[in-house]
């Protein structure tokens, strides 16, 4: 990784995900779908063209920024994870054990992210959040979500 | 006349206890999020999109723009008192509003701020009224050609104008494109890009990339960048509000400017309040006789962006109404949530759904005049909402787009989605990859597949066609000479987007 800081890490980084994603589309594209001709397009044509479009945009990042220094993007993993471990467990608890323990869950994982909320906070928070939640979905807007299910 | 007959129809649909009563809602939650940093009027939005489904469509959208424009007034309060803006177009308002609030002159800018604020959004109104009916009849006699080489322009335009780096910008539109092809194509019946999931024939939810991109990525930036200062509650008065007559004087002409910079850059599409407010800033600083007080908390700083951004809000509606085509990731939100109960956007609007597209325009007016009531007597109640720590505000946004997207079809599934867009955003922001035209690629994408197959089928696979028509073409040359200069000032200077740019400068 030390060479990418004598070039734009970032946007050779950026570059070569565009020519990556771009590729994959054009070529799945021409791969599973017809491309028909140009009066007459196949399902395949328009991804197909734009692929390549995408690649070659991803090329014009690149390239200019082999030849110039730049710095490397720095990410924040903790927040990154923390927040996206919620969303995850949210999605695979919600229909098993019902909305309000779920947003404990979501809750008690996202307040890690920055830890500047202790124990008790956190429940007294989830505990308000399962409340509105509960209120405006269920009751105000009459959408037929499970406040609890008893999964077994 | 004419208009007045419209007027009148507007007046009916927009006075009706429903319409005042999601107006009221929708302008309450703007003031709400744009005065609390972190969160935007574009999650909220998204957050509401699920809530409008079982709305009328009018309410629904009378509901949304006020949540759009109301933001808007909001937006400016965290900047004058915490110089942190609530919404990027009030970034500007940082650098003479605070410099205010540290003089003692807190109150005199937020009164003055909602002043300009109330005047640009009328002028932008009242251009809106006067310019749609000539731009809708106009844009009656366009065929798919036409329809075509305009979208292409918008996103070229939304692409390079508004963001830093022009050839980012344009990779996201397609990248954009590429994940609204995903789905069931409607000429063919073949799913596209499913990759065996059911759920993914029936393409991506607007709402589950929307909340992604900017909900949960933009709680994942901000968690450890947001700090809350201190705000002296007490030094908000109305006594301490009120205007010299020194302050009247210089704000006159810098808002009626302002006005005329944000009517112009918000029918353009592609372009948005913070150009316009960084535009009416500049002409502001140029013309000034004594150039030097800028930044040390000259009011004029503050009210000439004000109403730049408050006009252009408004006239952004008028290509998003009038030819379909949204201006703004908002707007094409707002798109999204017509097109969900059926409505097309479109020149034919006006004159089949007259109630509703009068009847918005209407409640325009009404919801700046609540919103003038509900920044200036009631200042106290948002400054105290600014002490709300953002520890307690993230779970909660998280956890309202997590219910919000479920509650959509029951489904975990879109769930899913939010979060591998959430990871995506973050990733695109790391990158310095503007997330608002991948959003608008997405949501145009169809629409502009649709008219160039329909283009090409009937002048059977001749491109010309699109160079052929006059109006086609004029749209297709500016596209040409806008990518073209994005392509020349990629190359010389590193592609860093103006959001970092403006970091950096706010850093130094």
């Amino acid at each position: 990784m030390n060479w990418l800081r004598q070039k734009d890490g970032r946007d050779l980084i950026a570059g070569a995900l565009l020519i990556a994603i771009g590729m994959f589309c054009a070529l799945y594209a021409a791969h599973h779908y017809p491309l028909g001709s140009v009066s007459r397009m196949g399902p395949g044509m328009f991804p197909a063209v734009l692929g390549y479009v995408l690649a070659a945009l991803g090329l014009l990042i690149a390239l200019p920024a082999w030849f110039r220094r730049g710095s490397l993007p720095r990410p924040e993993f903790r927040p990154l994870f923390f927040v996206l471990l919620g969303t995850l467990v949210f999605a695979l608890t919600v229909e098993r054990i019902g909305v309000v323990p779920a947003i404990f869950l979501l809750t008690g994982l996202s307040v890690l992210a920055d830890s500047k909320l202790g124990i008790i906070g956190t429940l007294l928070l989830a505990a308000a959040l399962s409340a509105a939640a509960v209120l405006i979905f269920l009751f105000g807007l009459g959408i037929p979500i499970h406040p609890f299910v008893w999964p077994f | 006349m004419e208009l007045l007959d419209y007027f009148i129809i507007g007046m009916e649909s927009a006075l009706s206890l429903s319409n005042l009563w999601y107006c009221f809602l929708g302008v309450l939650l703007g003031t709400l999020v744009g005065v609390l940093p972190g969160i935007g009027a574009l999650a909220t939005i998204a957050l509401l999109l699920p809530v409008t489904f079982h709305l009328d469509p009018t309410n629904a959208i009378v509901m949304l723009a006020g949540v759009y424009y109301g933001s808007t007034y909001g937006g400016s309060t965290a900047s004058i008192l915490l110089n942190l803006p609530g919404t990027p177009s009030s970034a500007v308002a940082c650098l003479d509003g605070y410099p205010m609030a540290q003089s003692g002159r807190a109150g005199v800018a937020l009164f003055m701020t909602t002043i300009a604020s109330f005047f640009g959004a009328t002028v932008g109104i009242i251009i809106l009224m006067l310019f749609s009916p000539a731009i809708a009849e106009v844009a009656l006699k366009f065929g798919a050609p036409e329809y075509f080489s305009m979208m292409l322009l918008g996103l070229v335009a939304a692409s390079t104008i508004s963001s830093g780096a022009p050839v980012k910008g344009i990779a996201m539109v397609v990248l954009g494109v590429l994940i609204g092809v995903i789905g069931t194509d409607v000429n063919s019946g073949m799913a596209r890009f499913s990759f065996g999931f059911p759920e993914l024939t029936d393409g991506i939810s607007l709402v589950a990339i929307a909340m992604g991109l900017f909900g949960i990525a933009e709680v994942i930036a901000s968690v450890n960048r947001i700090r809350r200062g201190q705000v002296d509650r007490k030094s908000i008065t109305l006594r301490s509000m009120i205007p010299s007559r020194d302050d009247w004087r210089r704000s006159w002409m810098p808002m009626t400017r302002g006005s005329a910079i944000g009517s112009f850059f918000g029918a353009l599409p592609g372009t948005g309040g913070t150009i316009a407010s960084f535009m009416s800033y500049a002409v502001e600083k140029r013309l000034a006789r004594d150039p030097s007080r800028f930044g040390k908390g000259a009011v004029e700083g503050v009210t000439g962006p004000e109403s730049s951004n408050n006009a252009c809000d408004q006239t952004a509606f008028i290509p998003t109404l009038t030819l379909g085509i949204p201006g703004t990731v908002s707007m094409a939100l707002m798109l999204g949530a017509l097109m969900i109960h059926g409505i097309t956007p479109g020149p034919q609007l006006m004159t089949e759904k007259p109630d509703l597209f009068w009847g918005l325009i209407m409640s325009f007016w009404i919801g700046n005049i609540m919103l003038l009531v509900l920044n200036i007597p009631l200042i106290g109640v948002w400054v105290r909402l600014l002490a709300v720590p953002y520890h307690l505000l993230y779970p909660a946004v998280l956890v309202l787009v997590c219910i919000g997207v479920f509650s959509i079809n029951n489904s975990t599934f879109d769930v899913w989605i939010v979060a591998i867009f959430g990871a995506m955003g973050y990733a695109m922001r790391l990158l310095d990859f503007p997330p608002a035209p991948l959003l608008l690629g997405y949501v145009l994408g169809p629409l502009m597949e649709e008219n160039v197959r329909r283009a090409l089928l009937i002048s059977r696979g001749d491109f010309m066609v699109f160079v052929e028509r006059p109006i086609s073409a004029v749209f297709i040359g500016i596209t040409v000479a806008l990518l073209v200069w994005a392509i020349v000032t990629s190359m010389r200077r590193p592609a860093r987007s103006g959001q970092s740019a403006l970091e950096q400068a706010k850093a130094r």
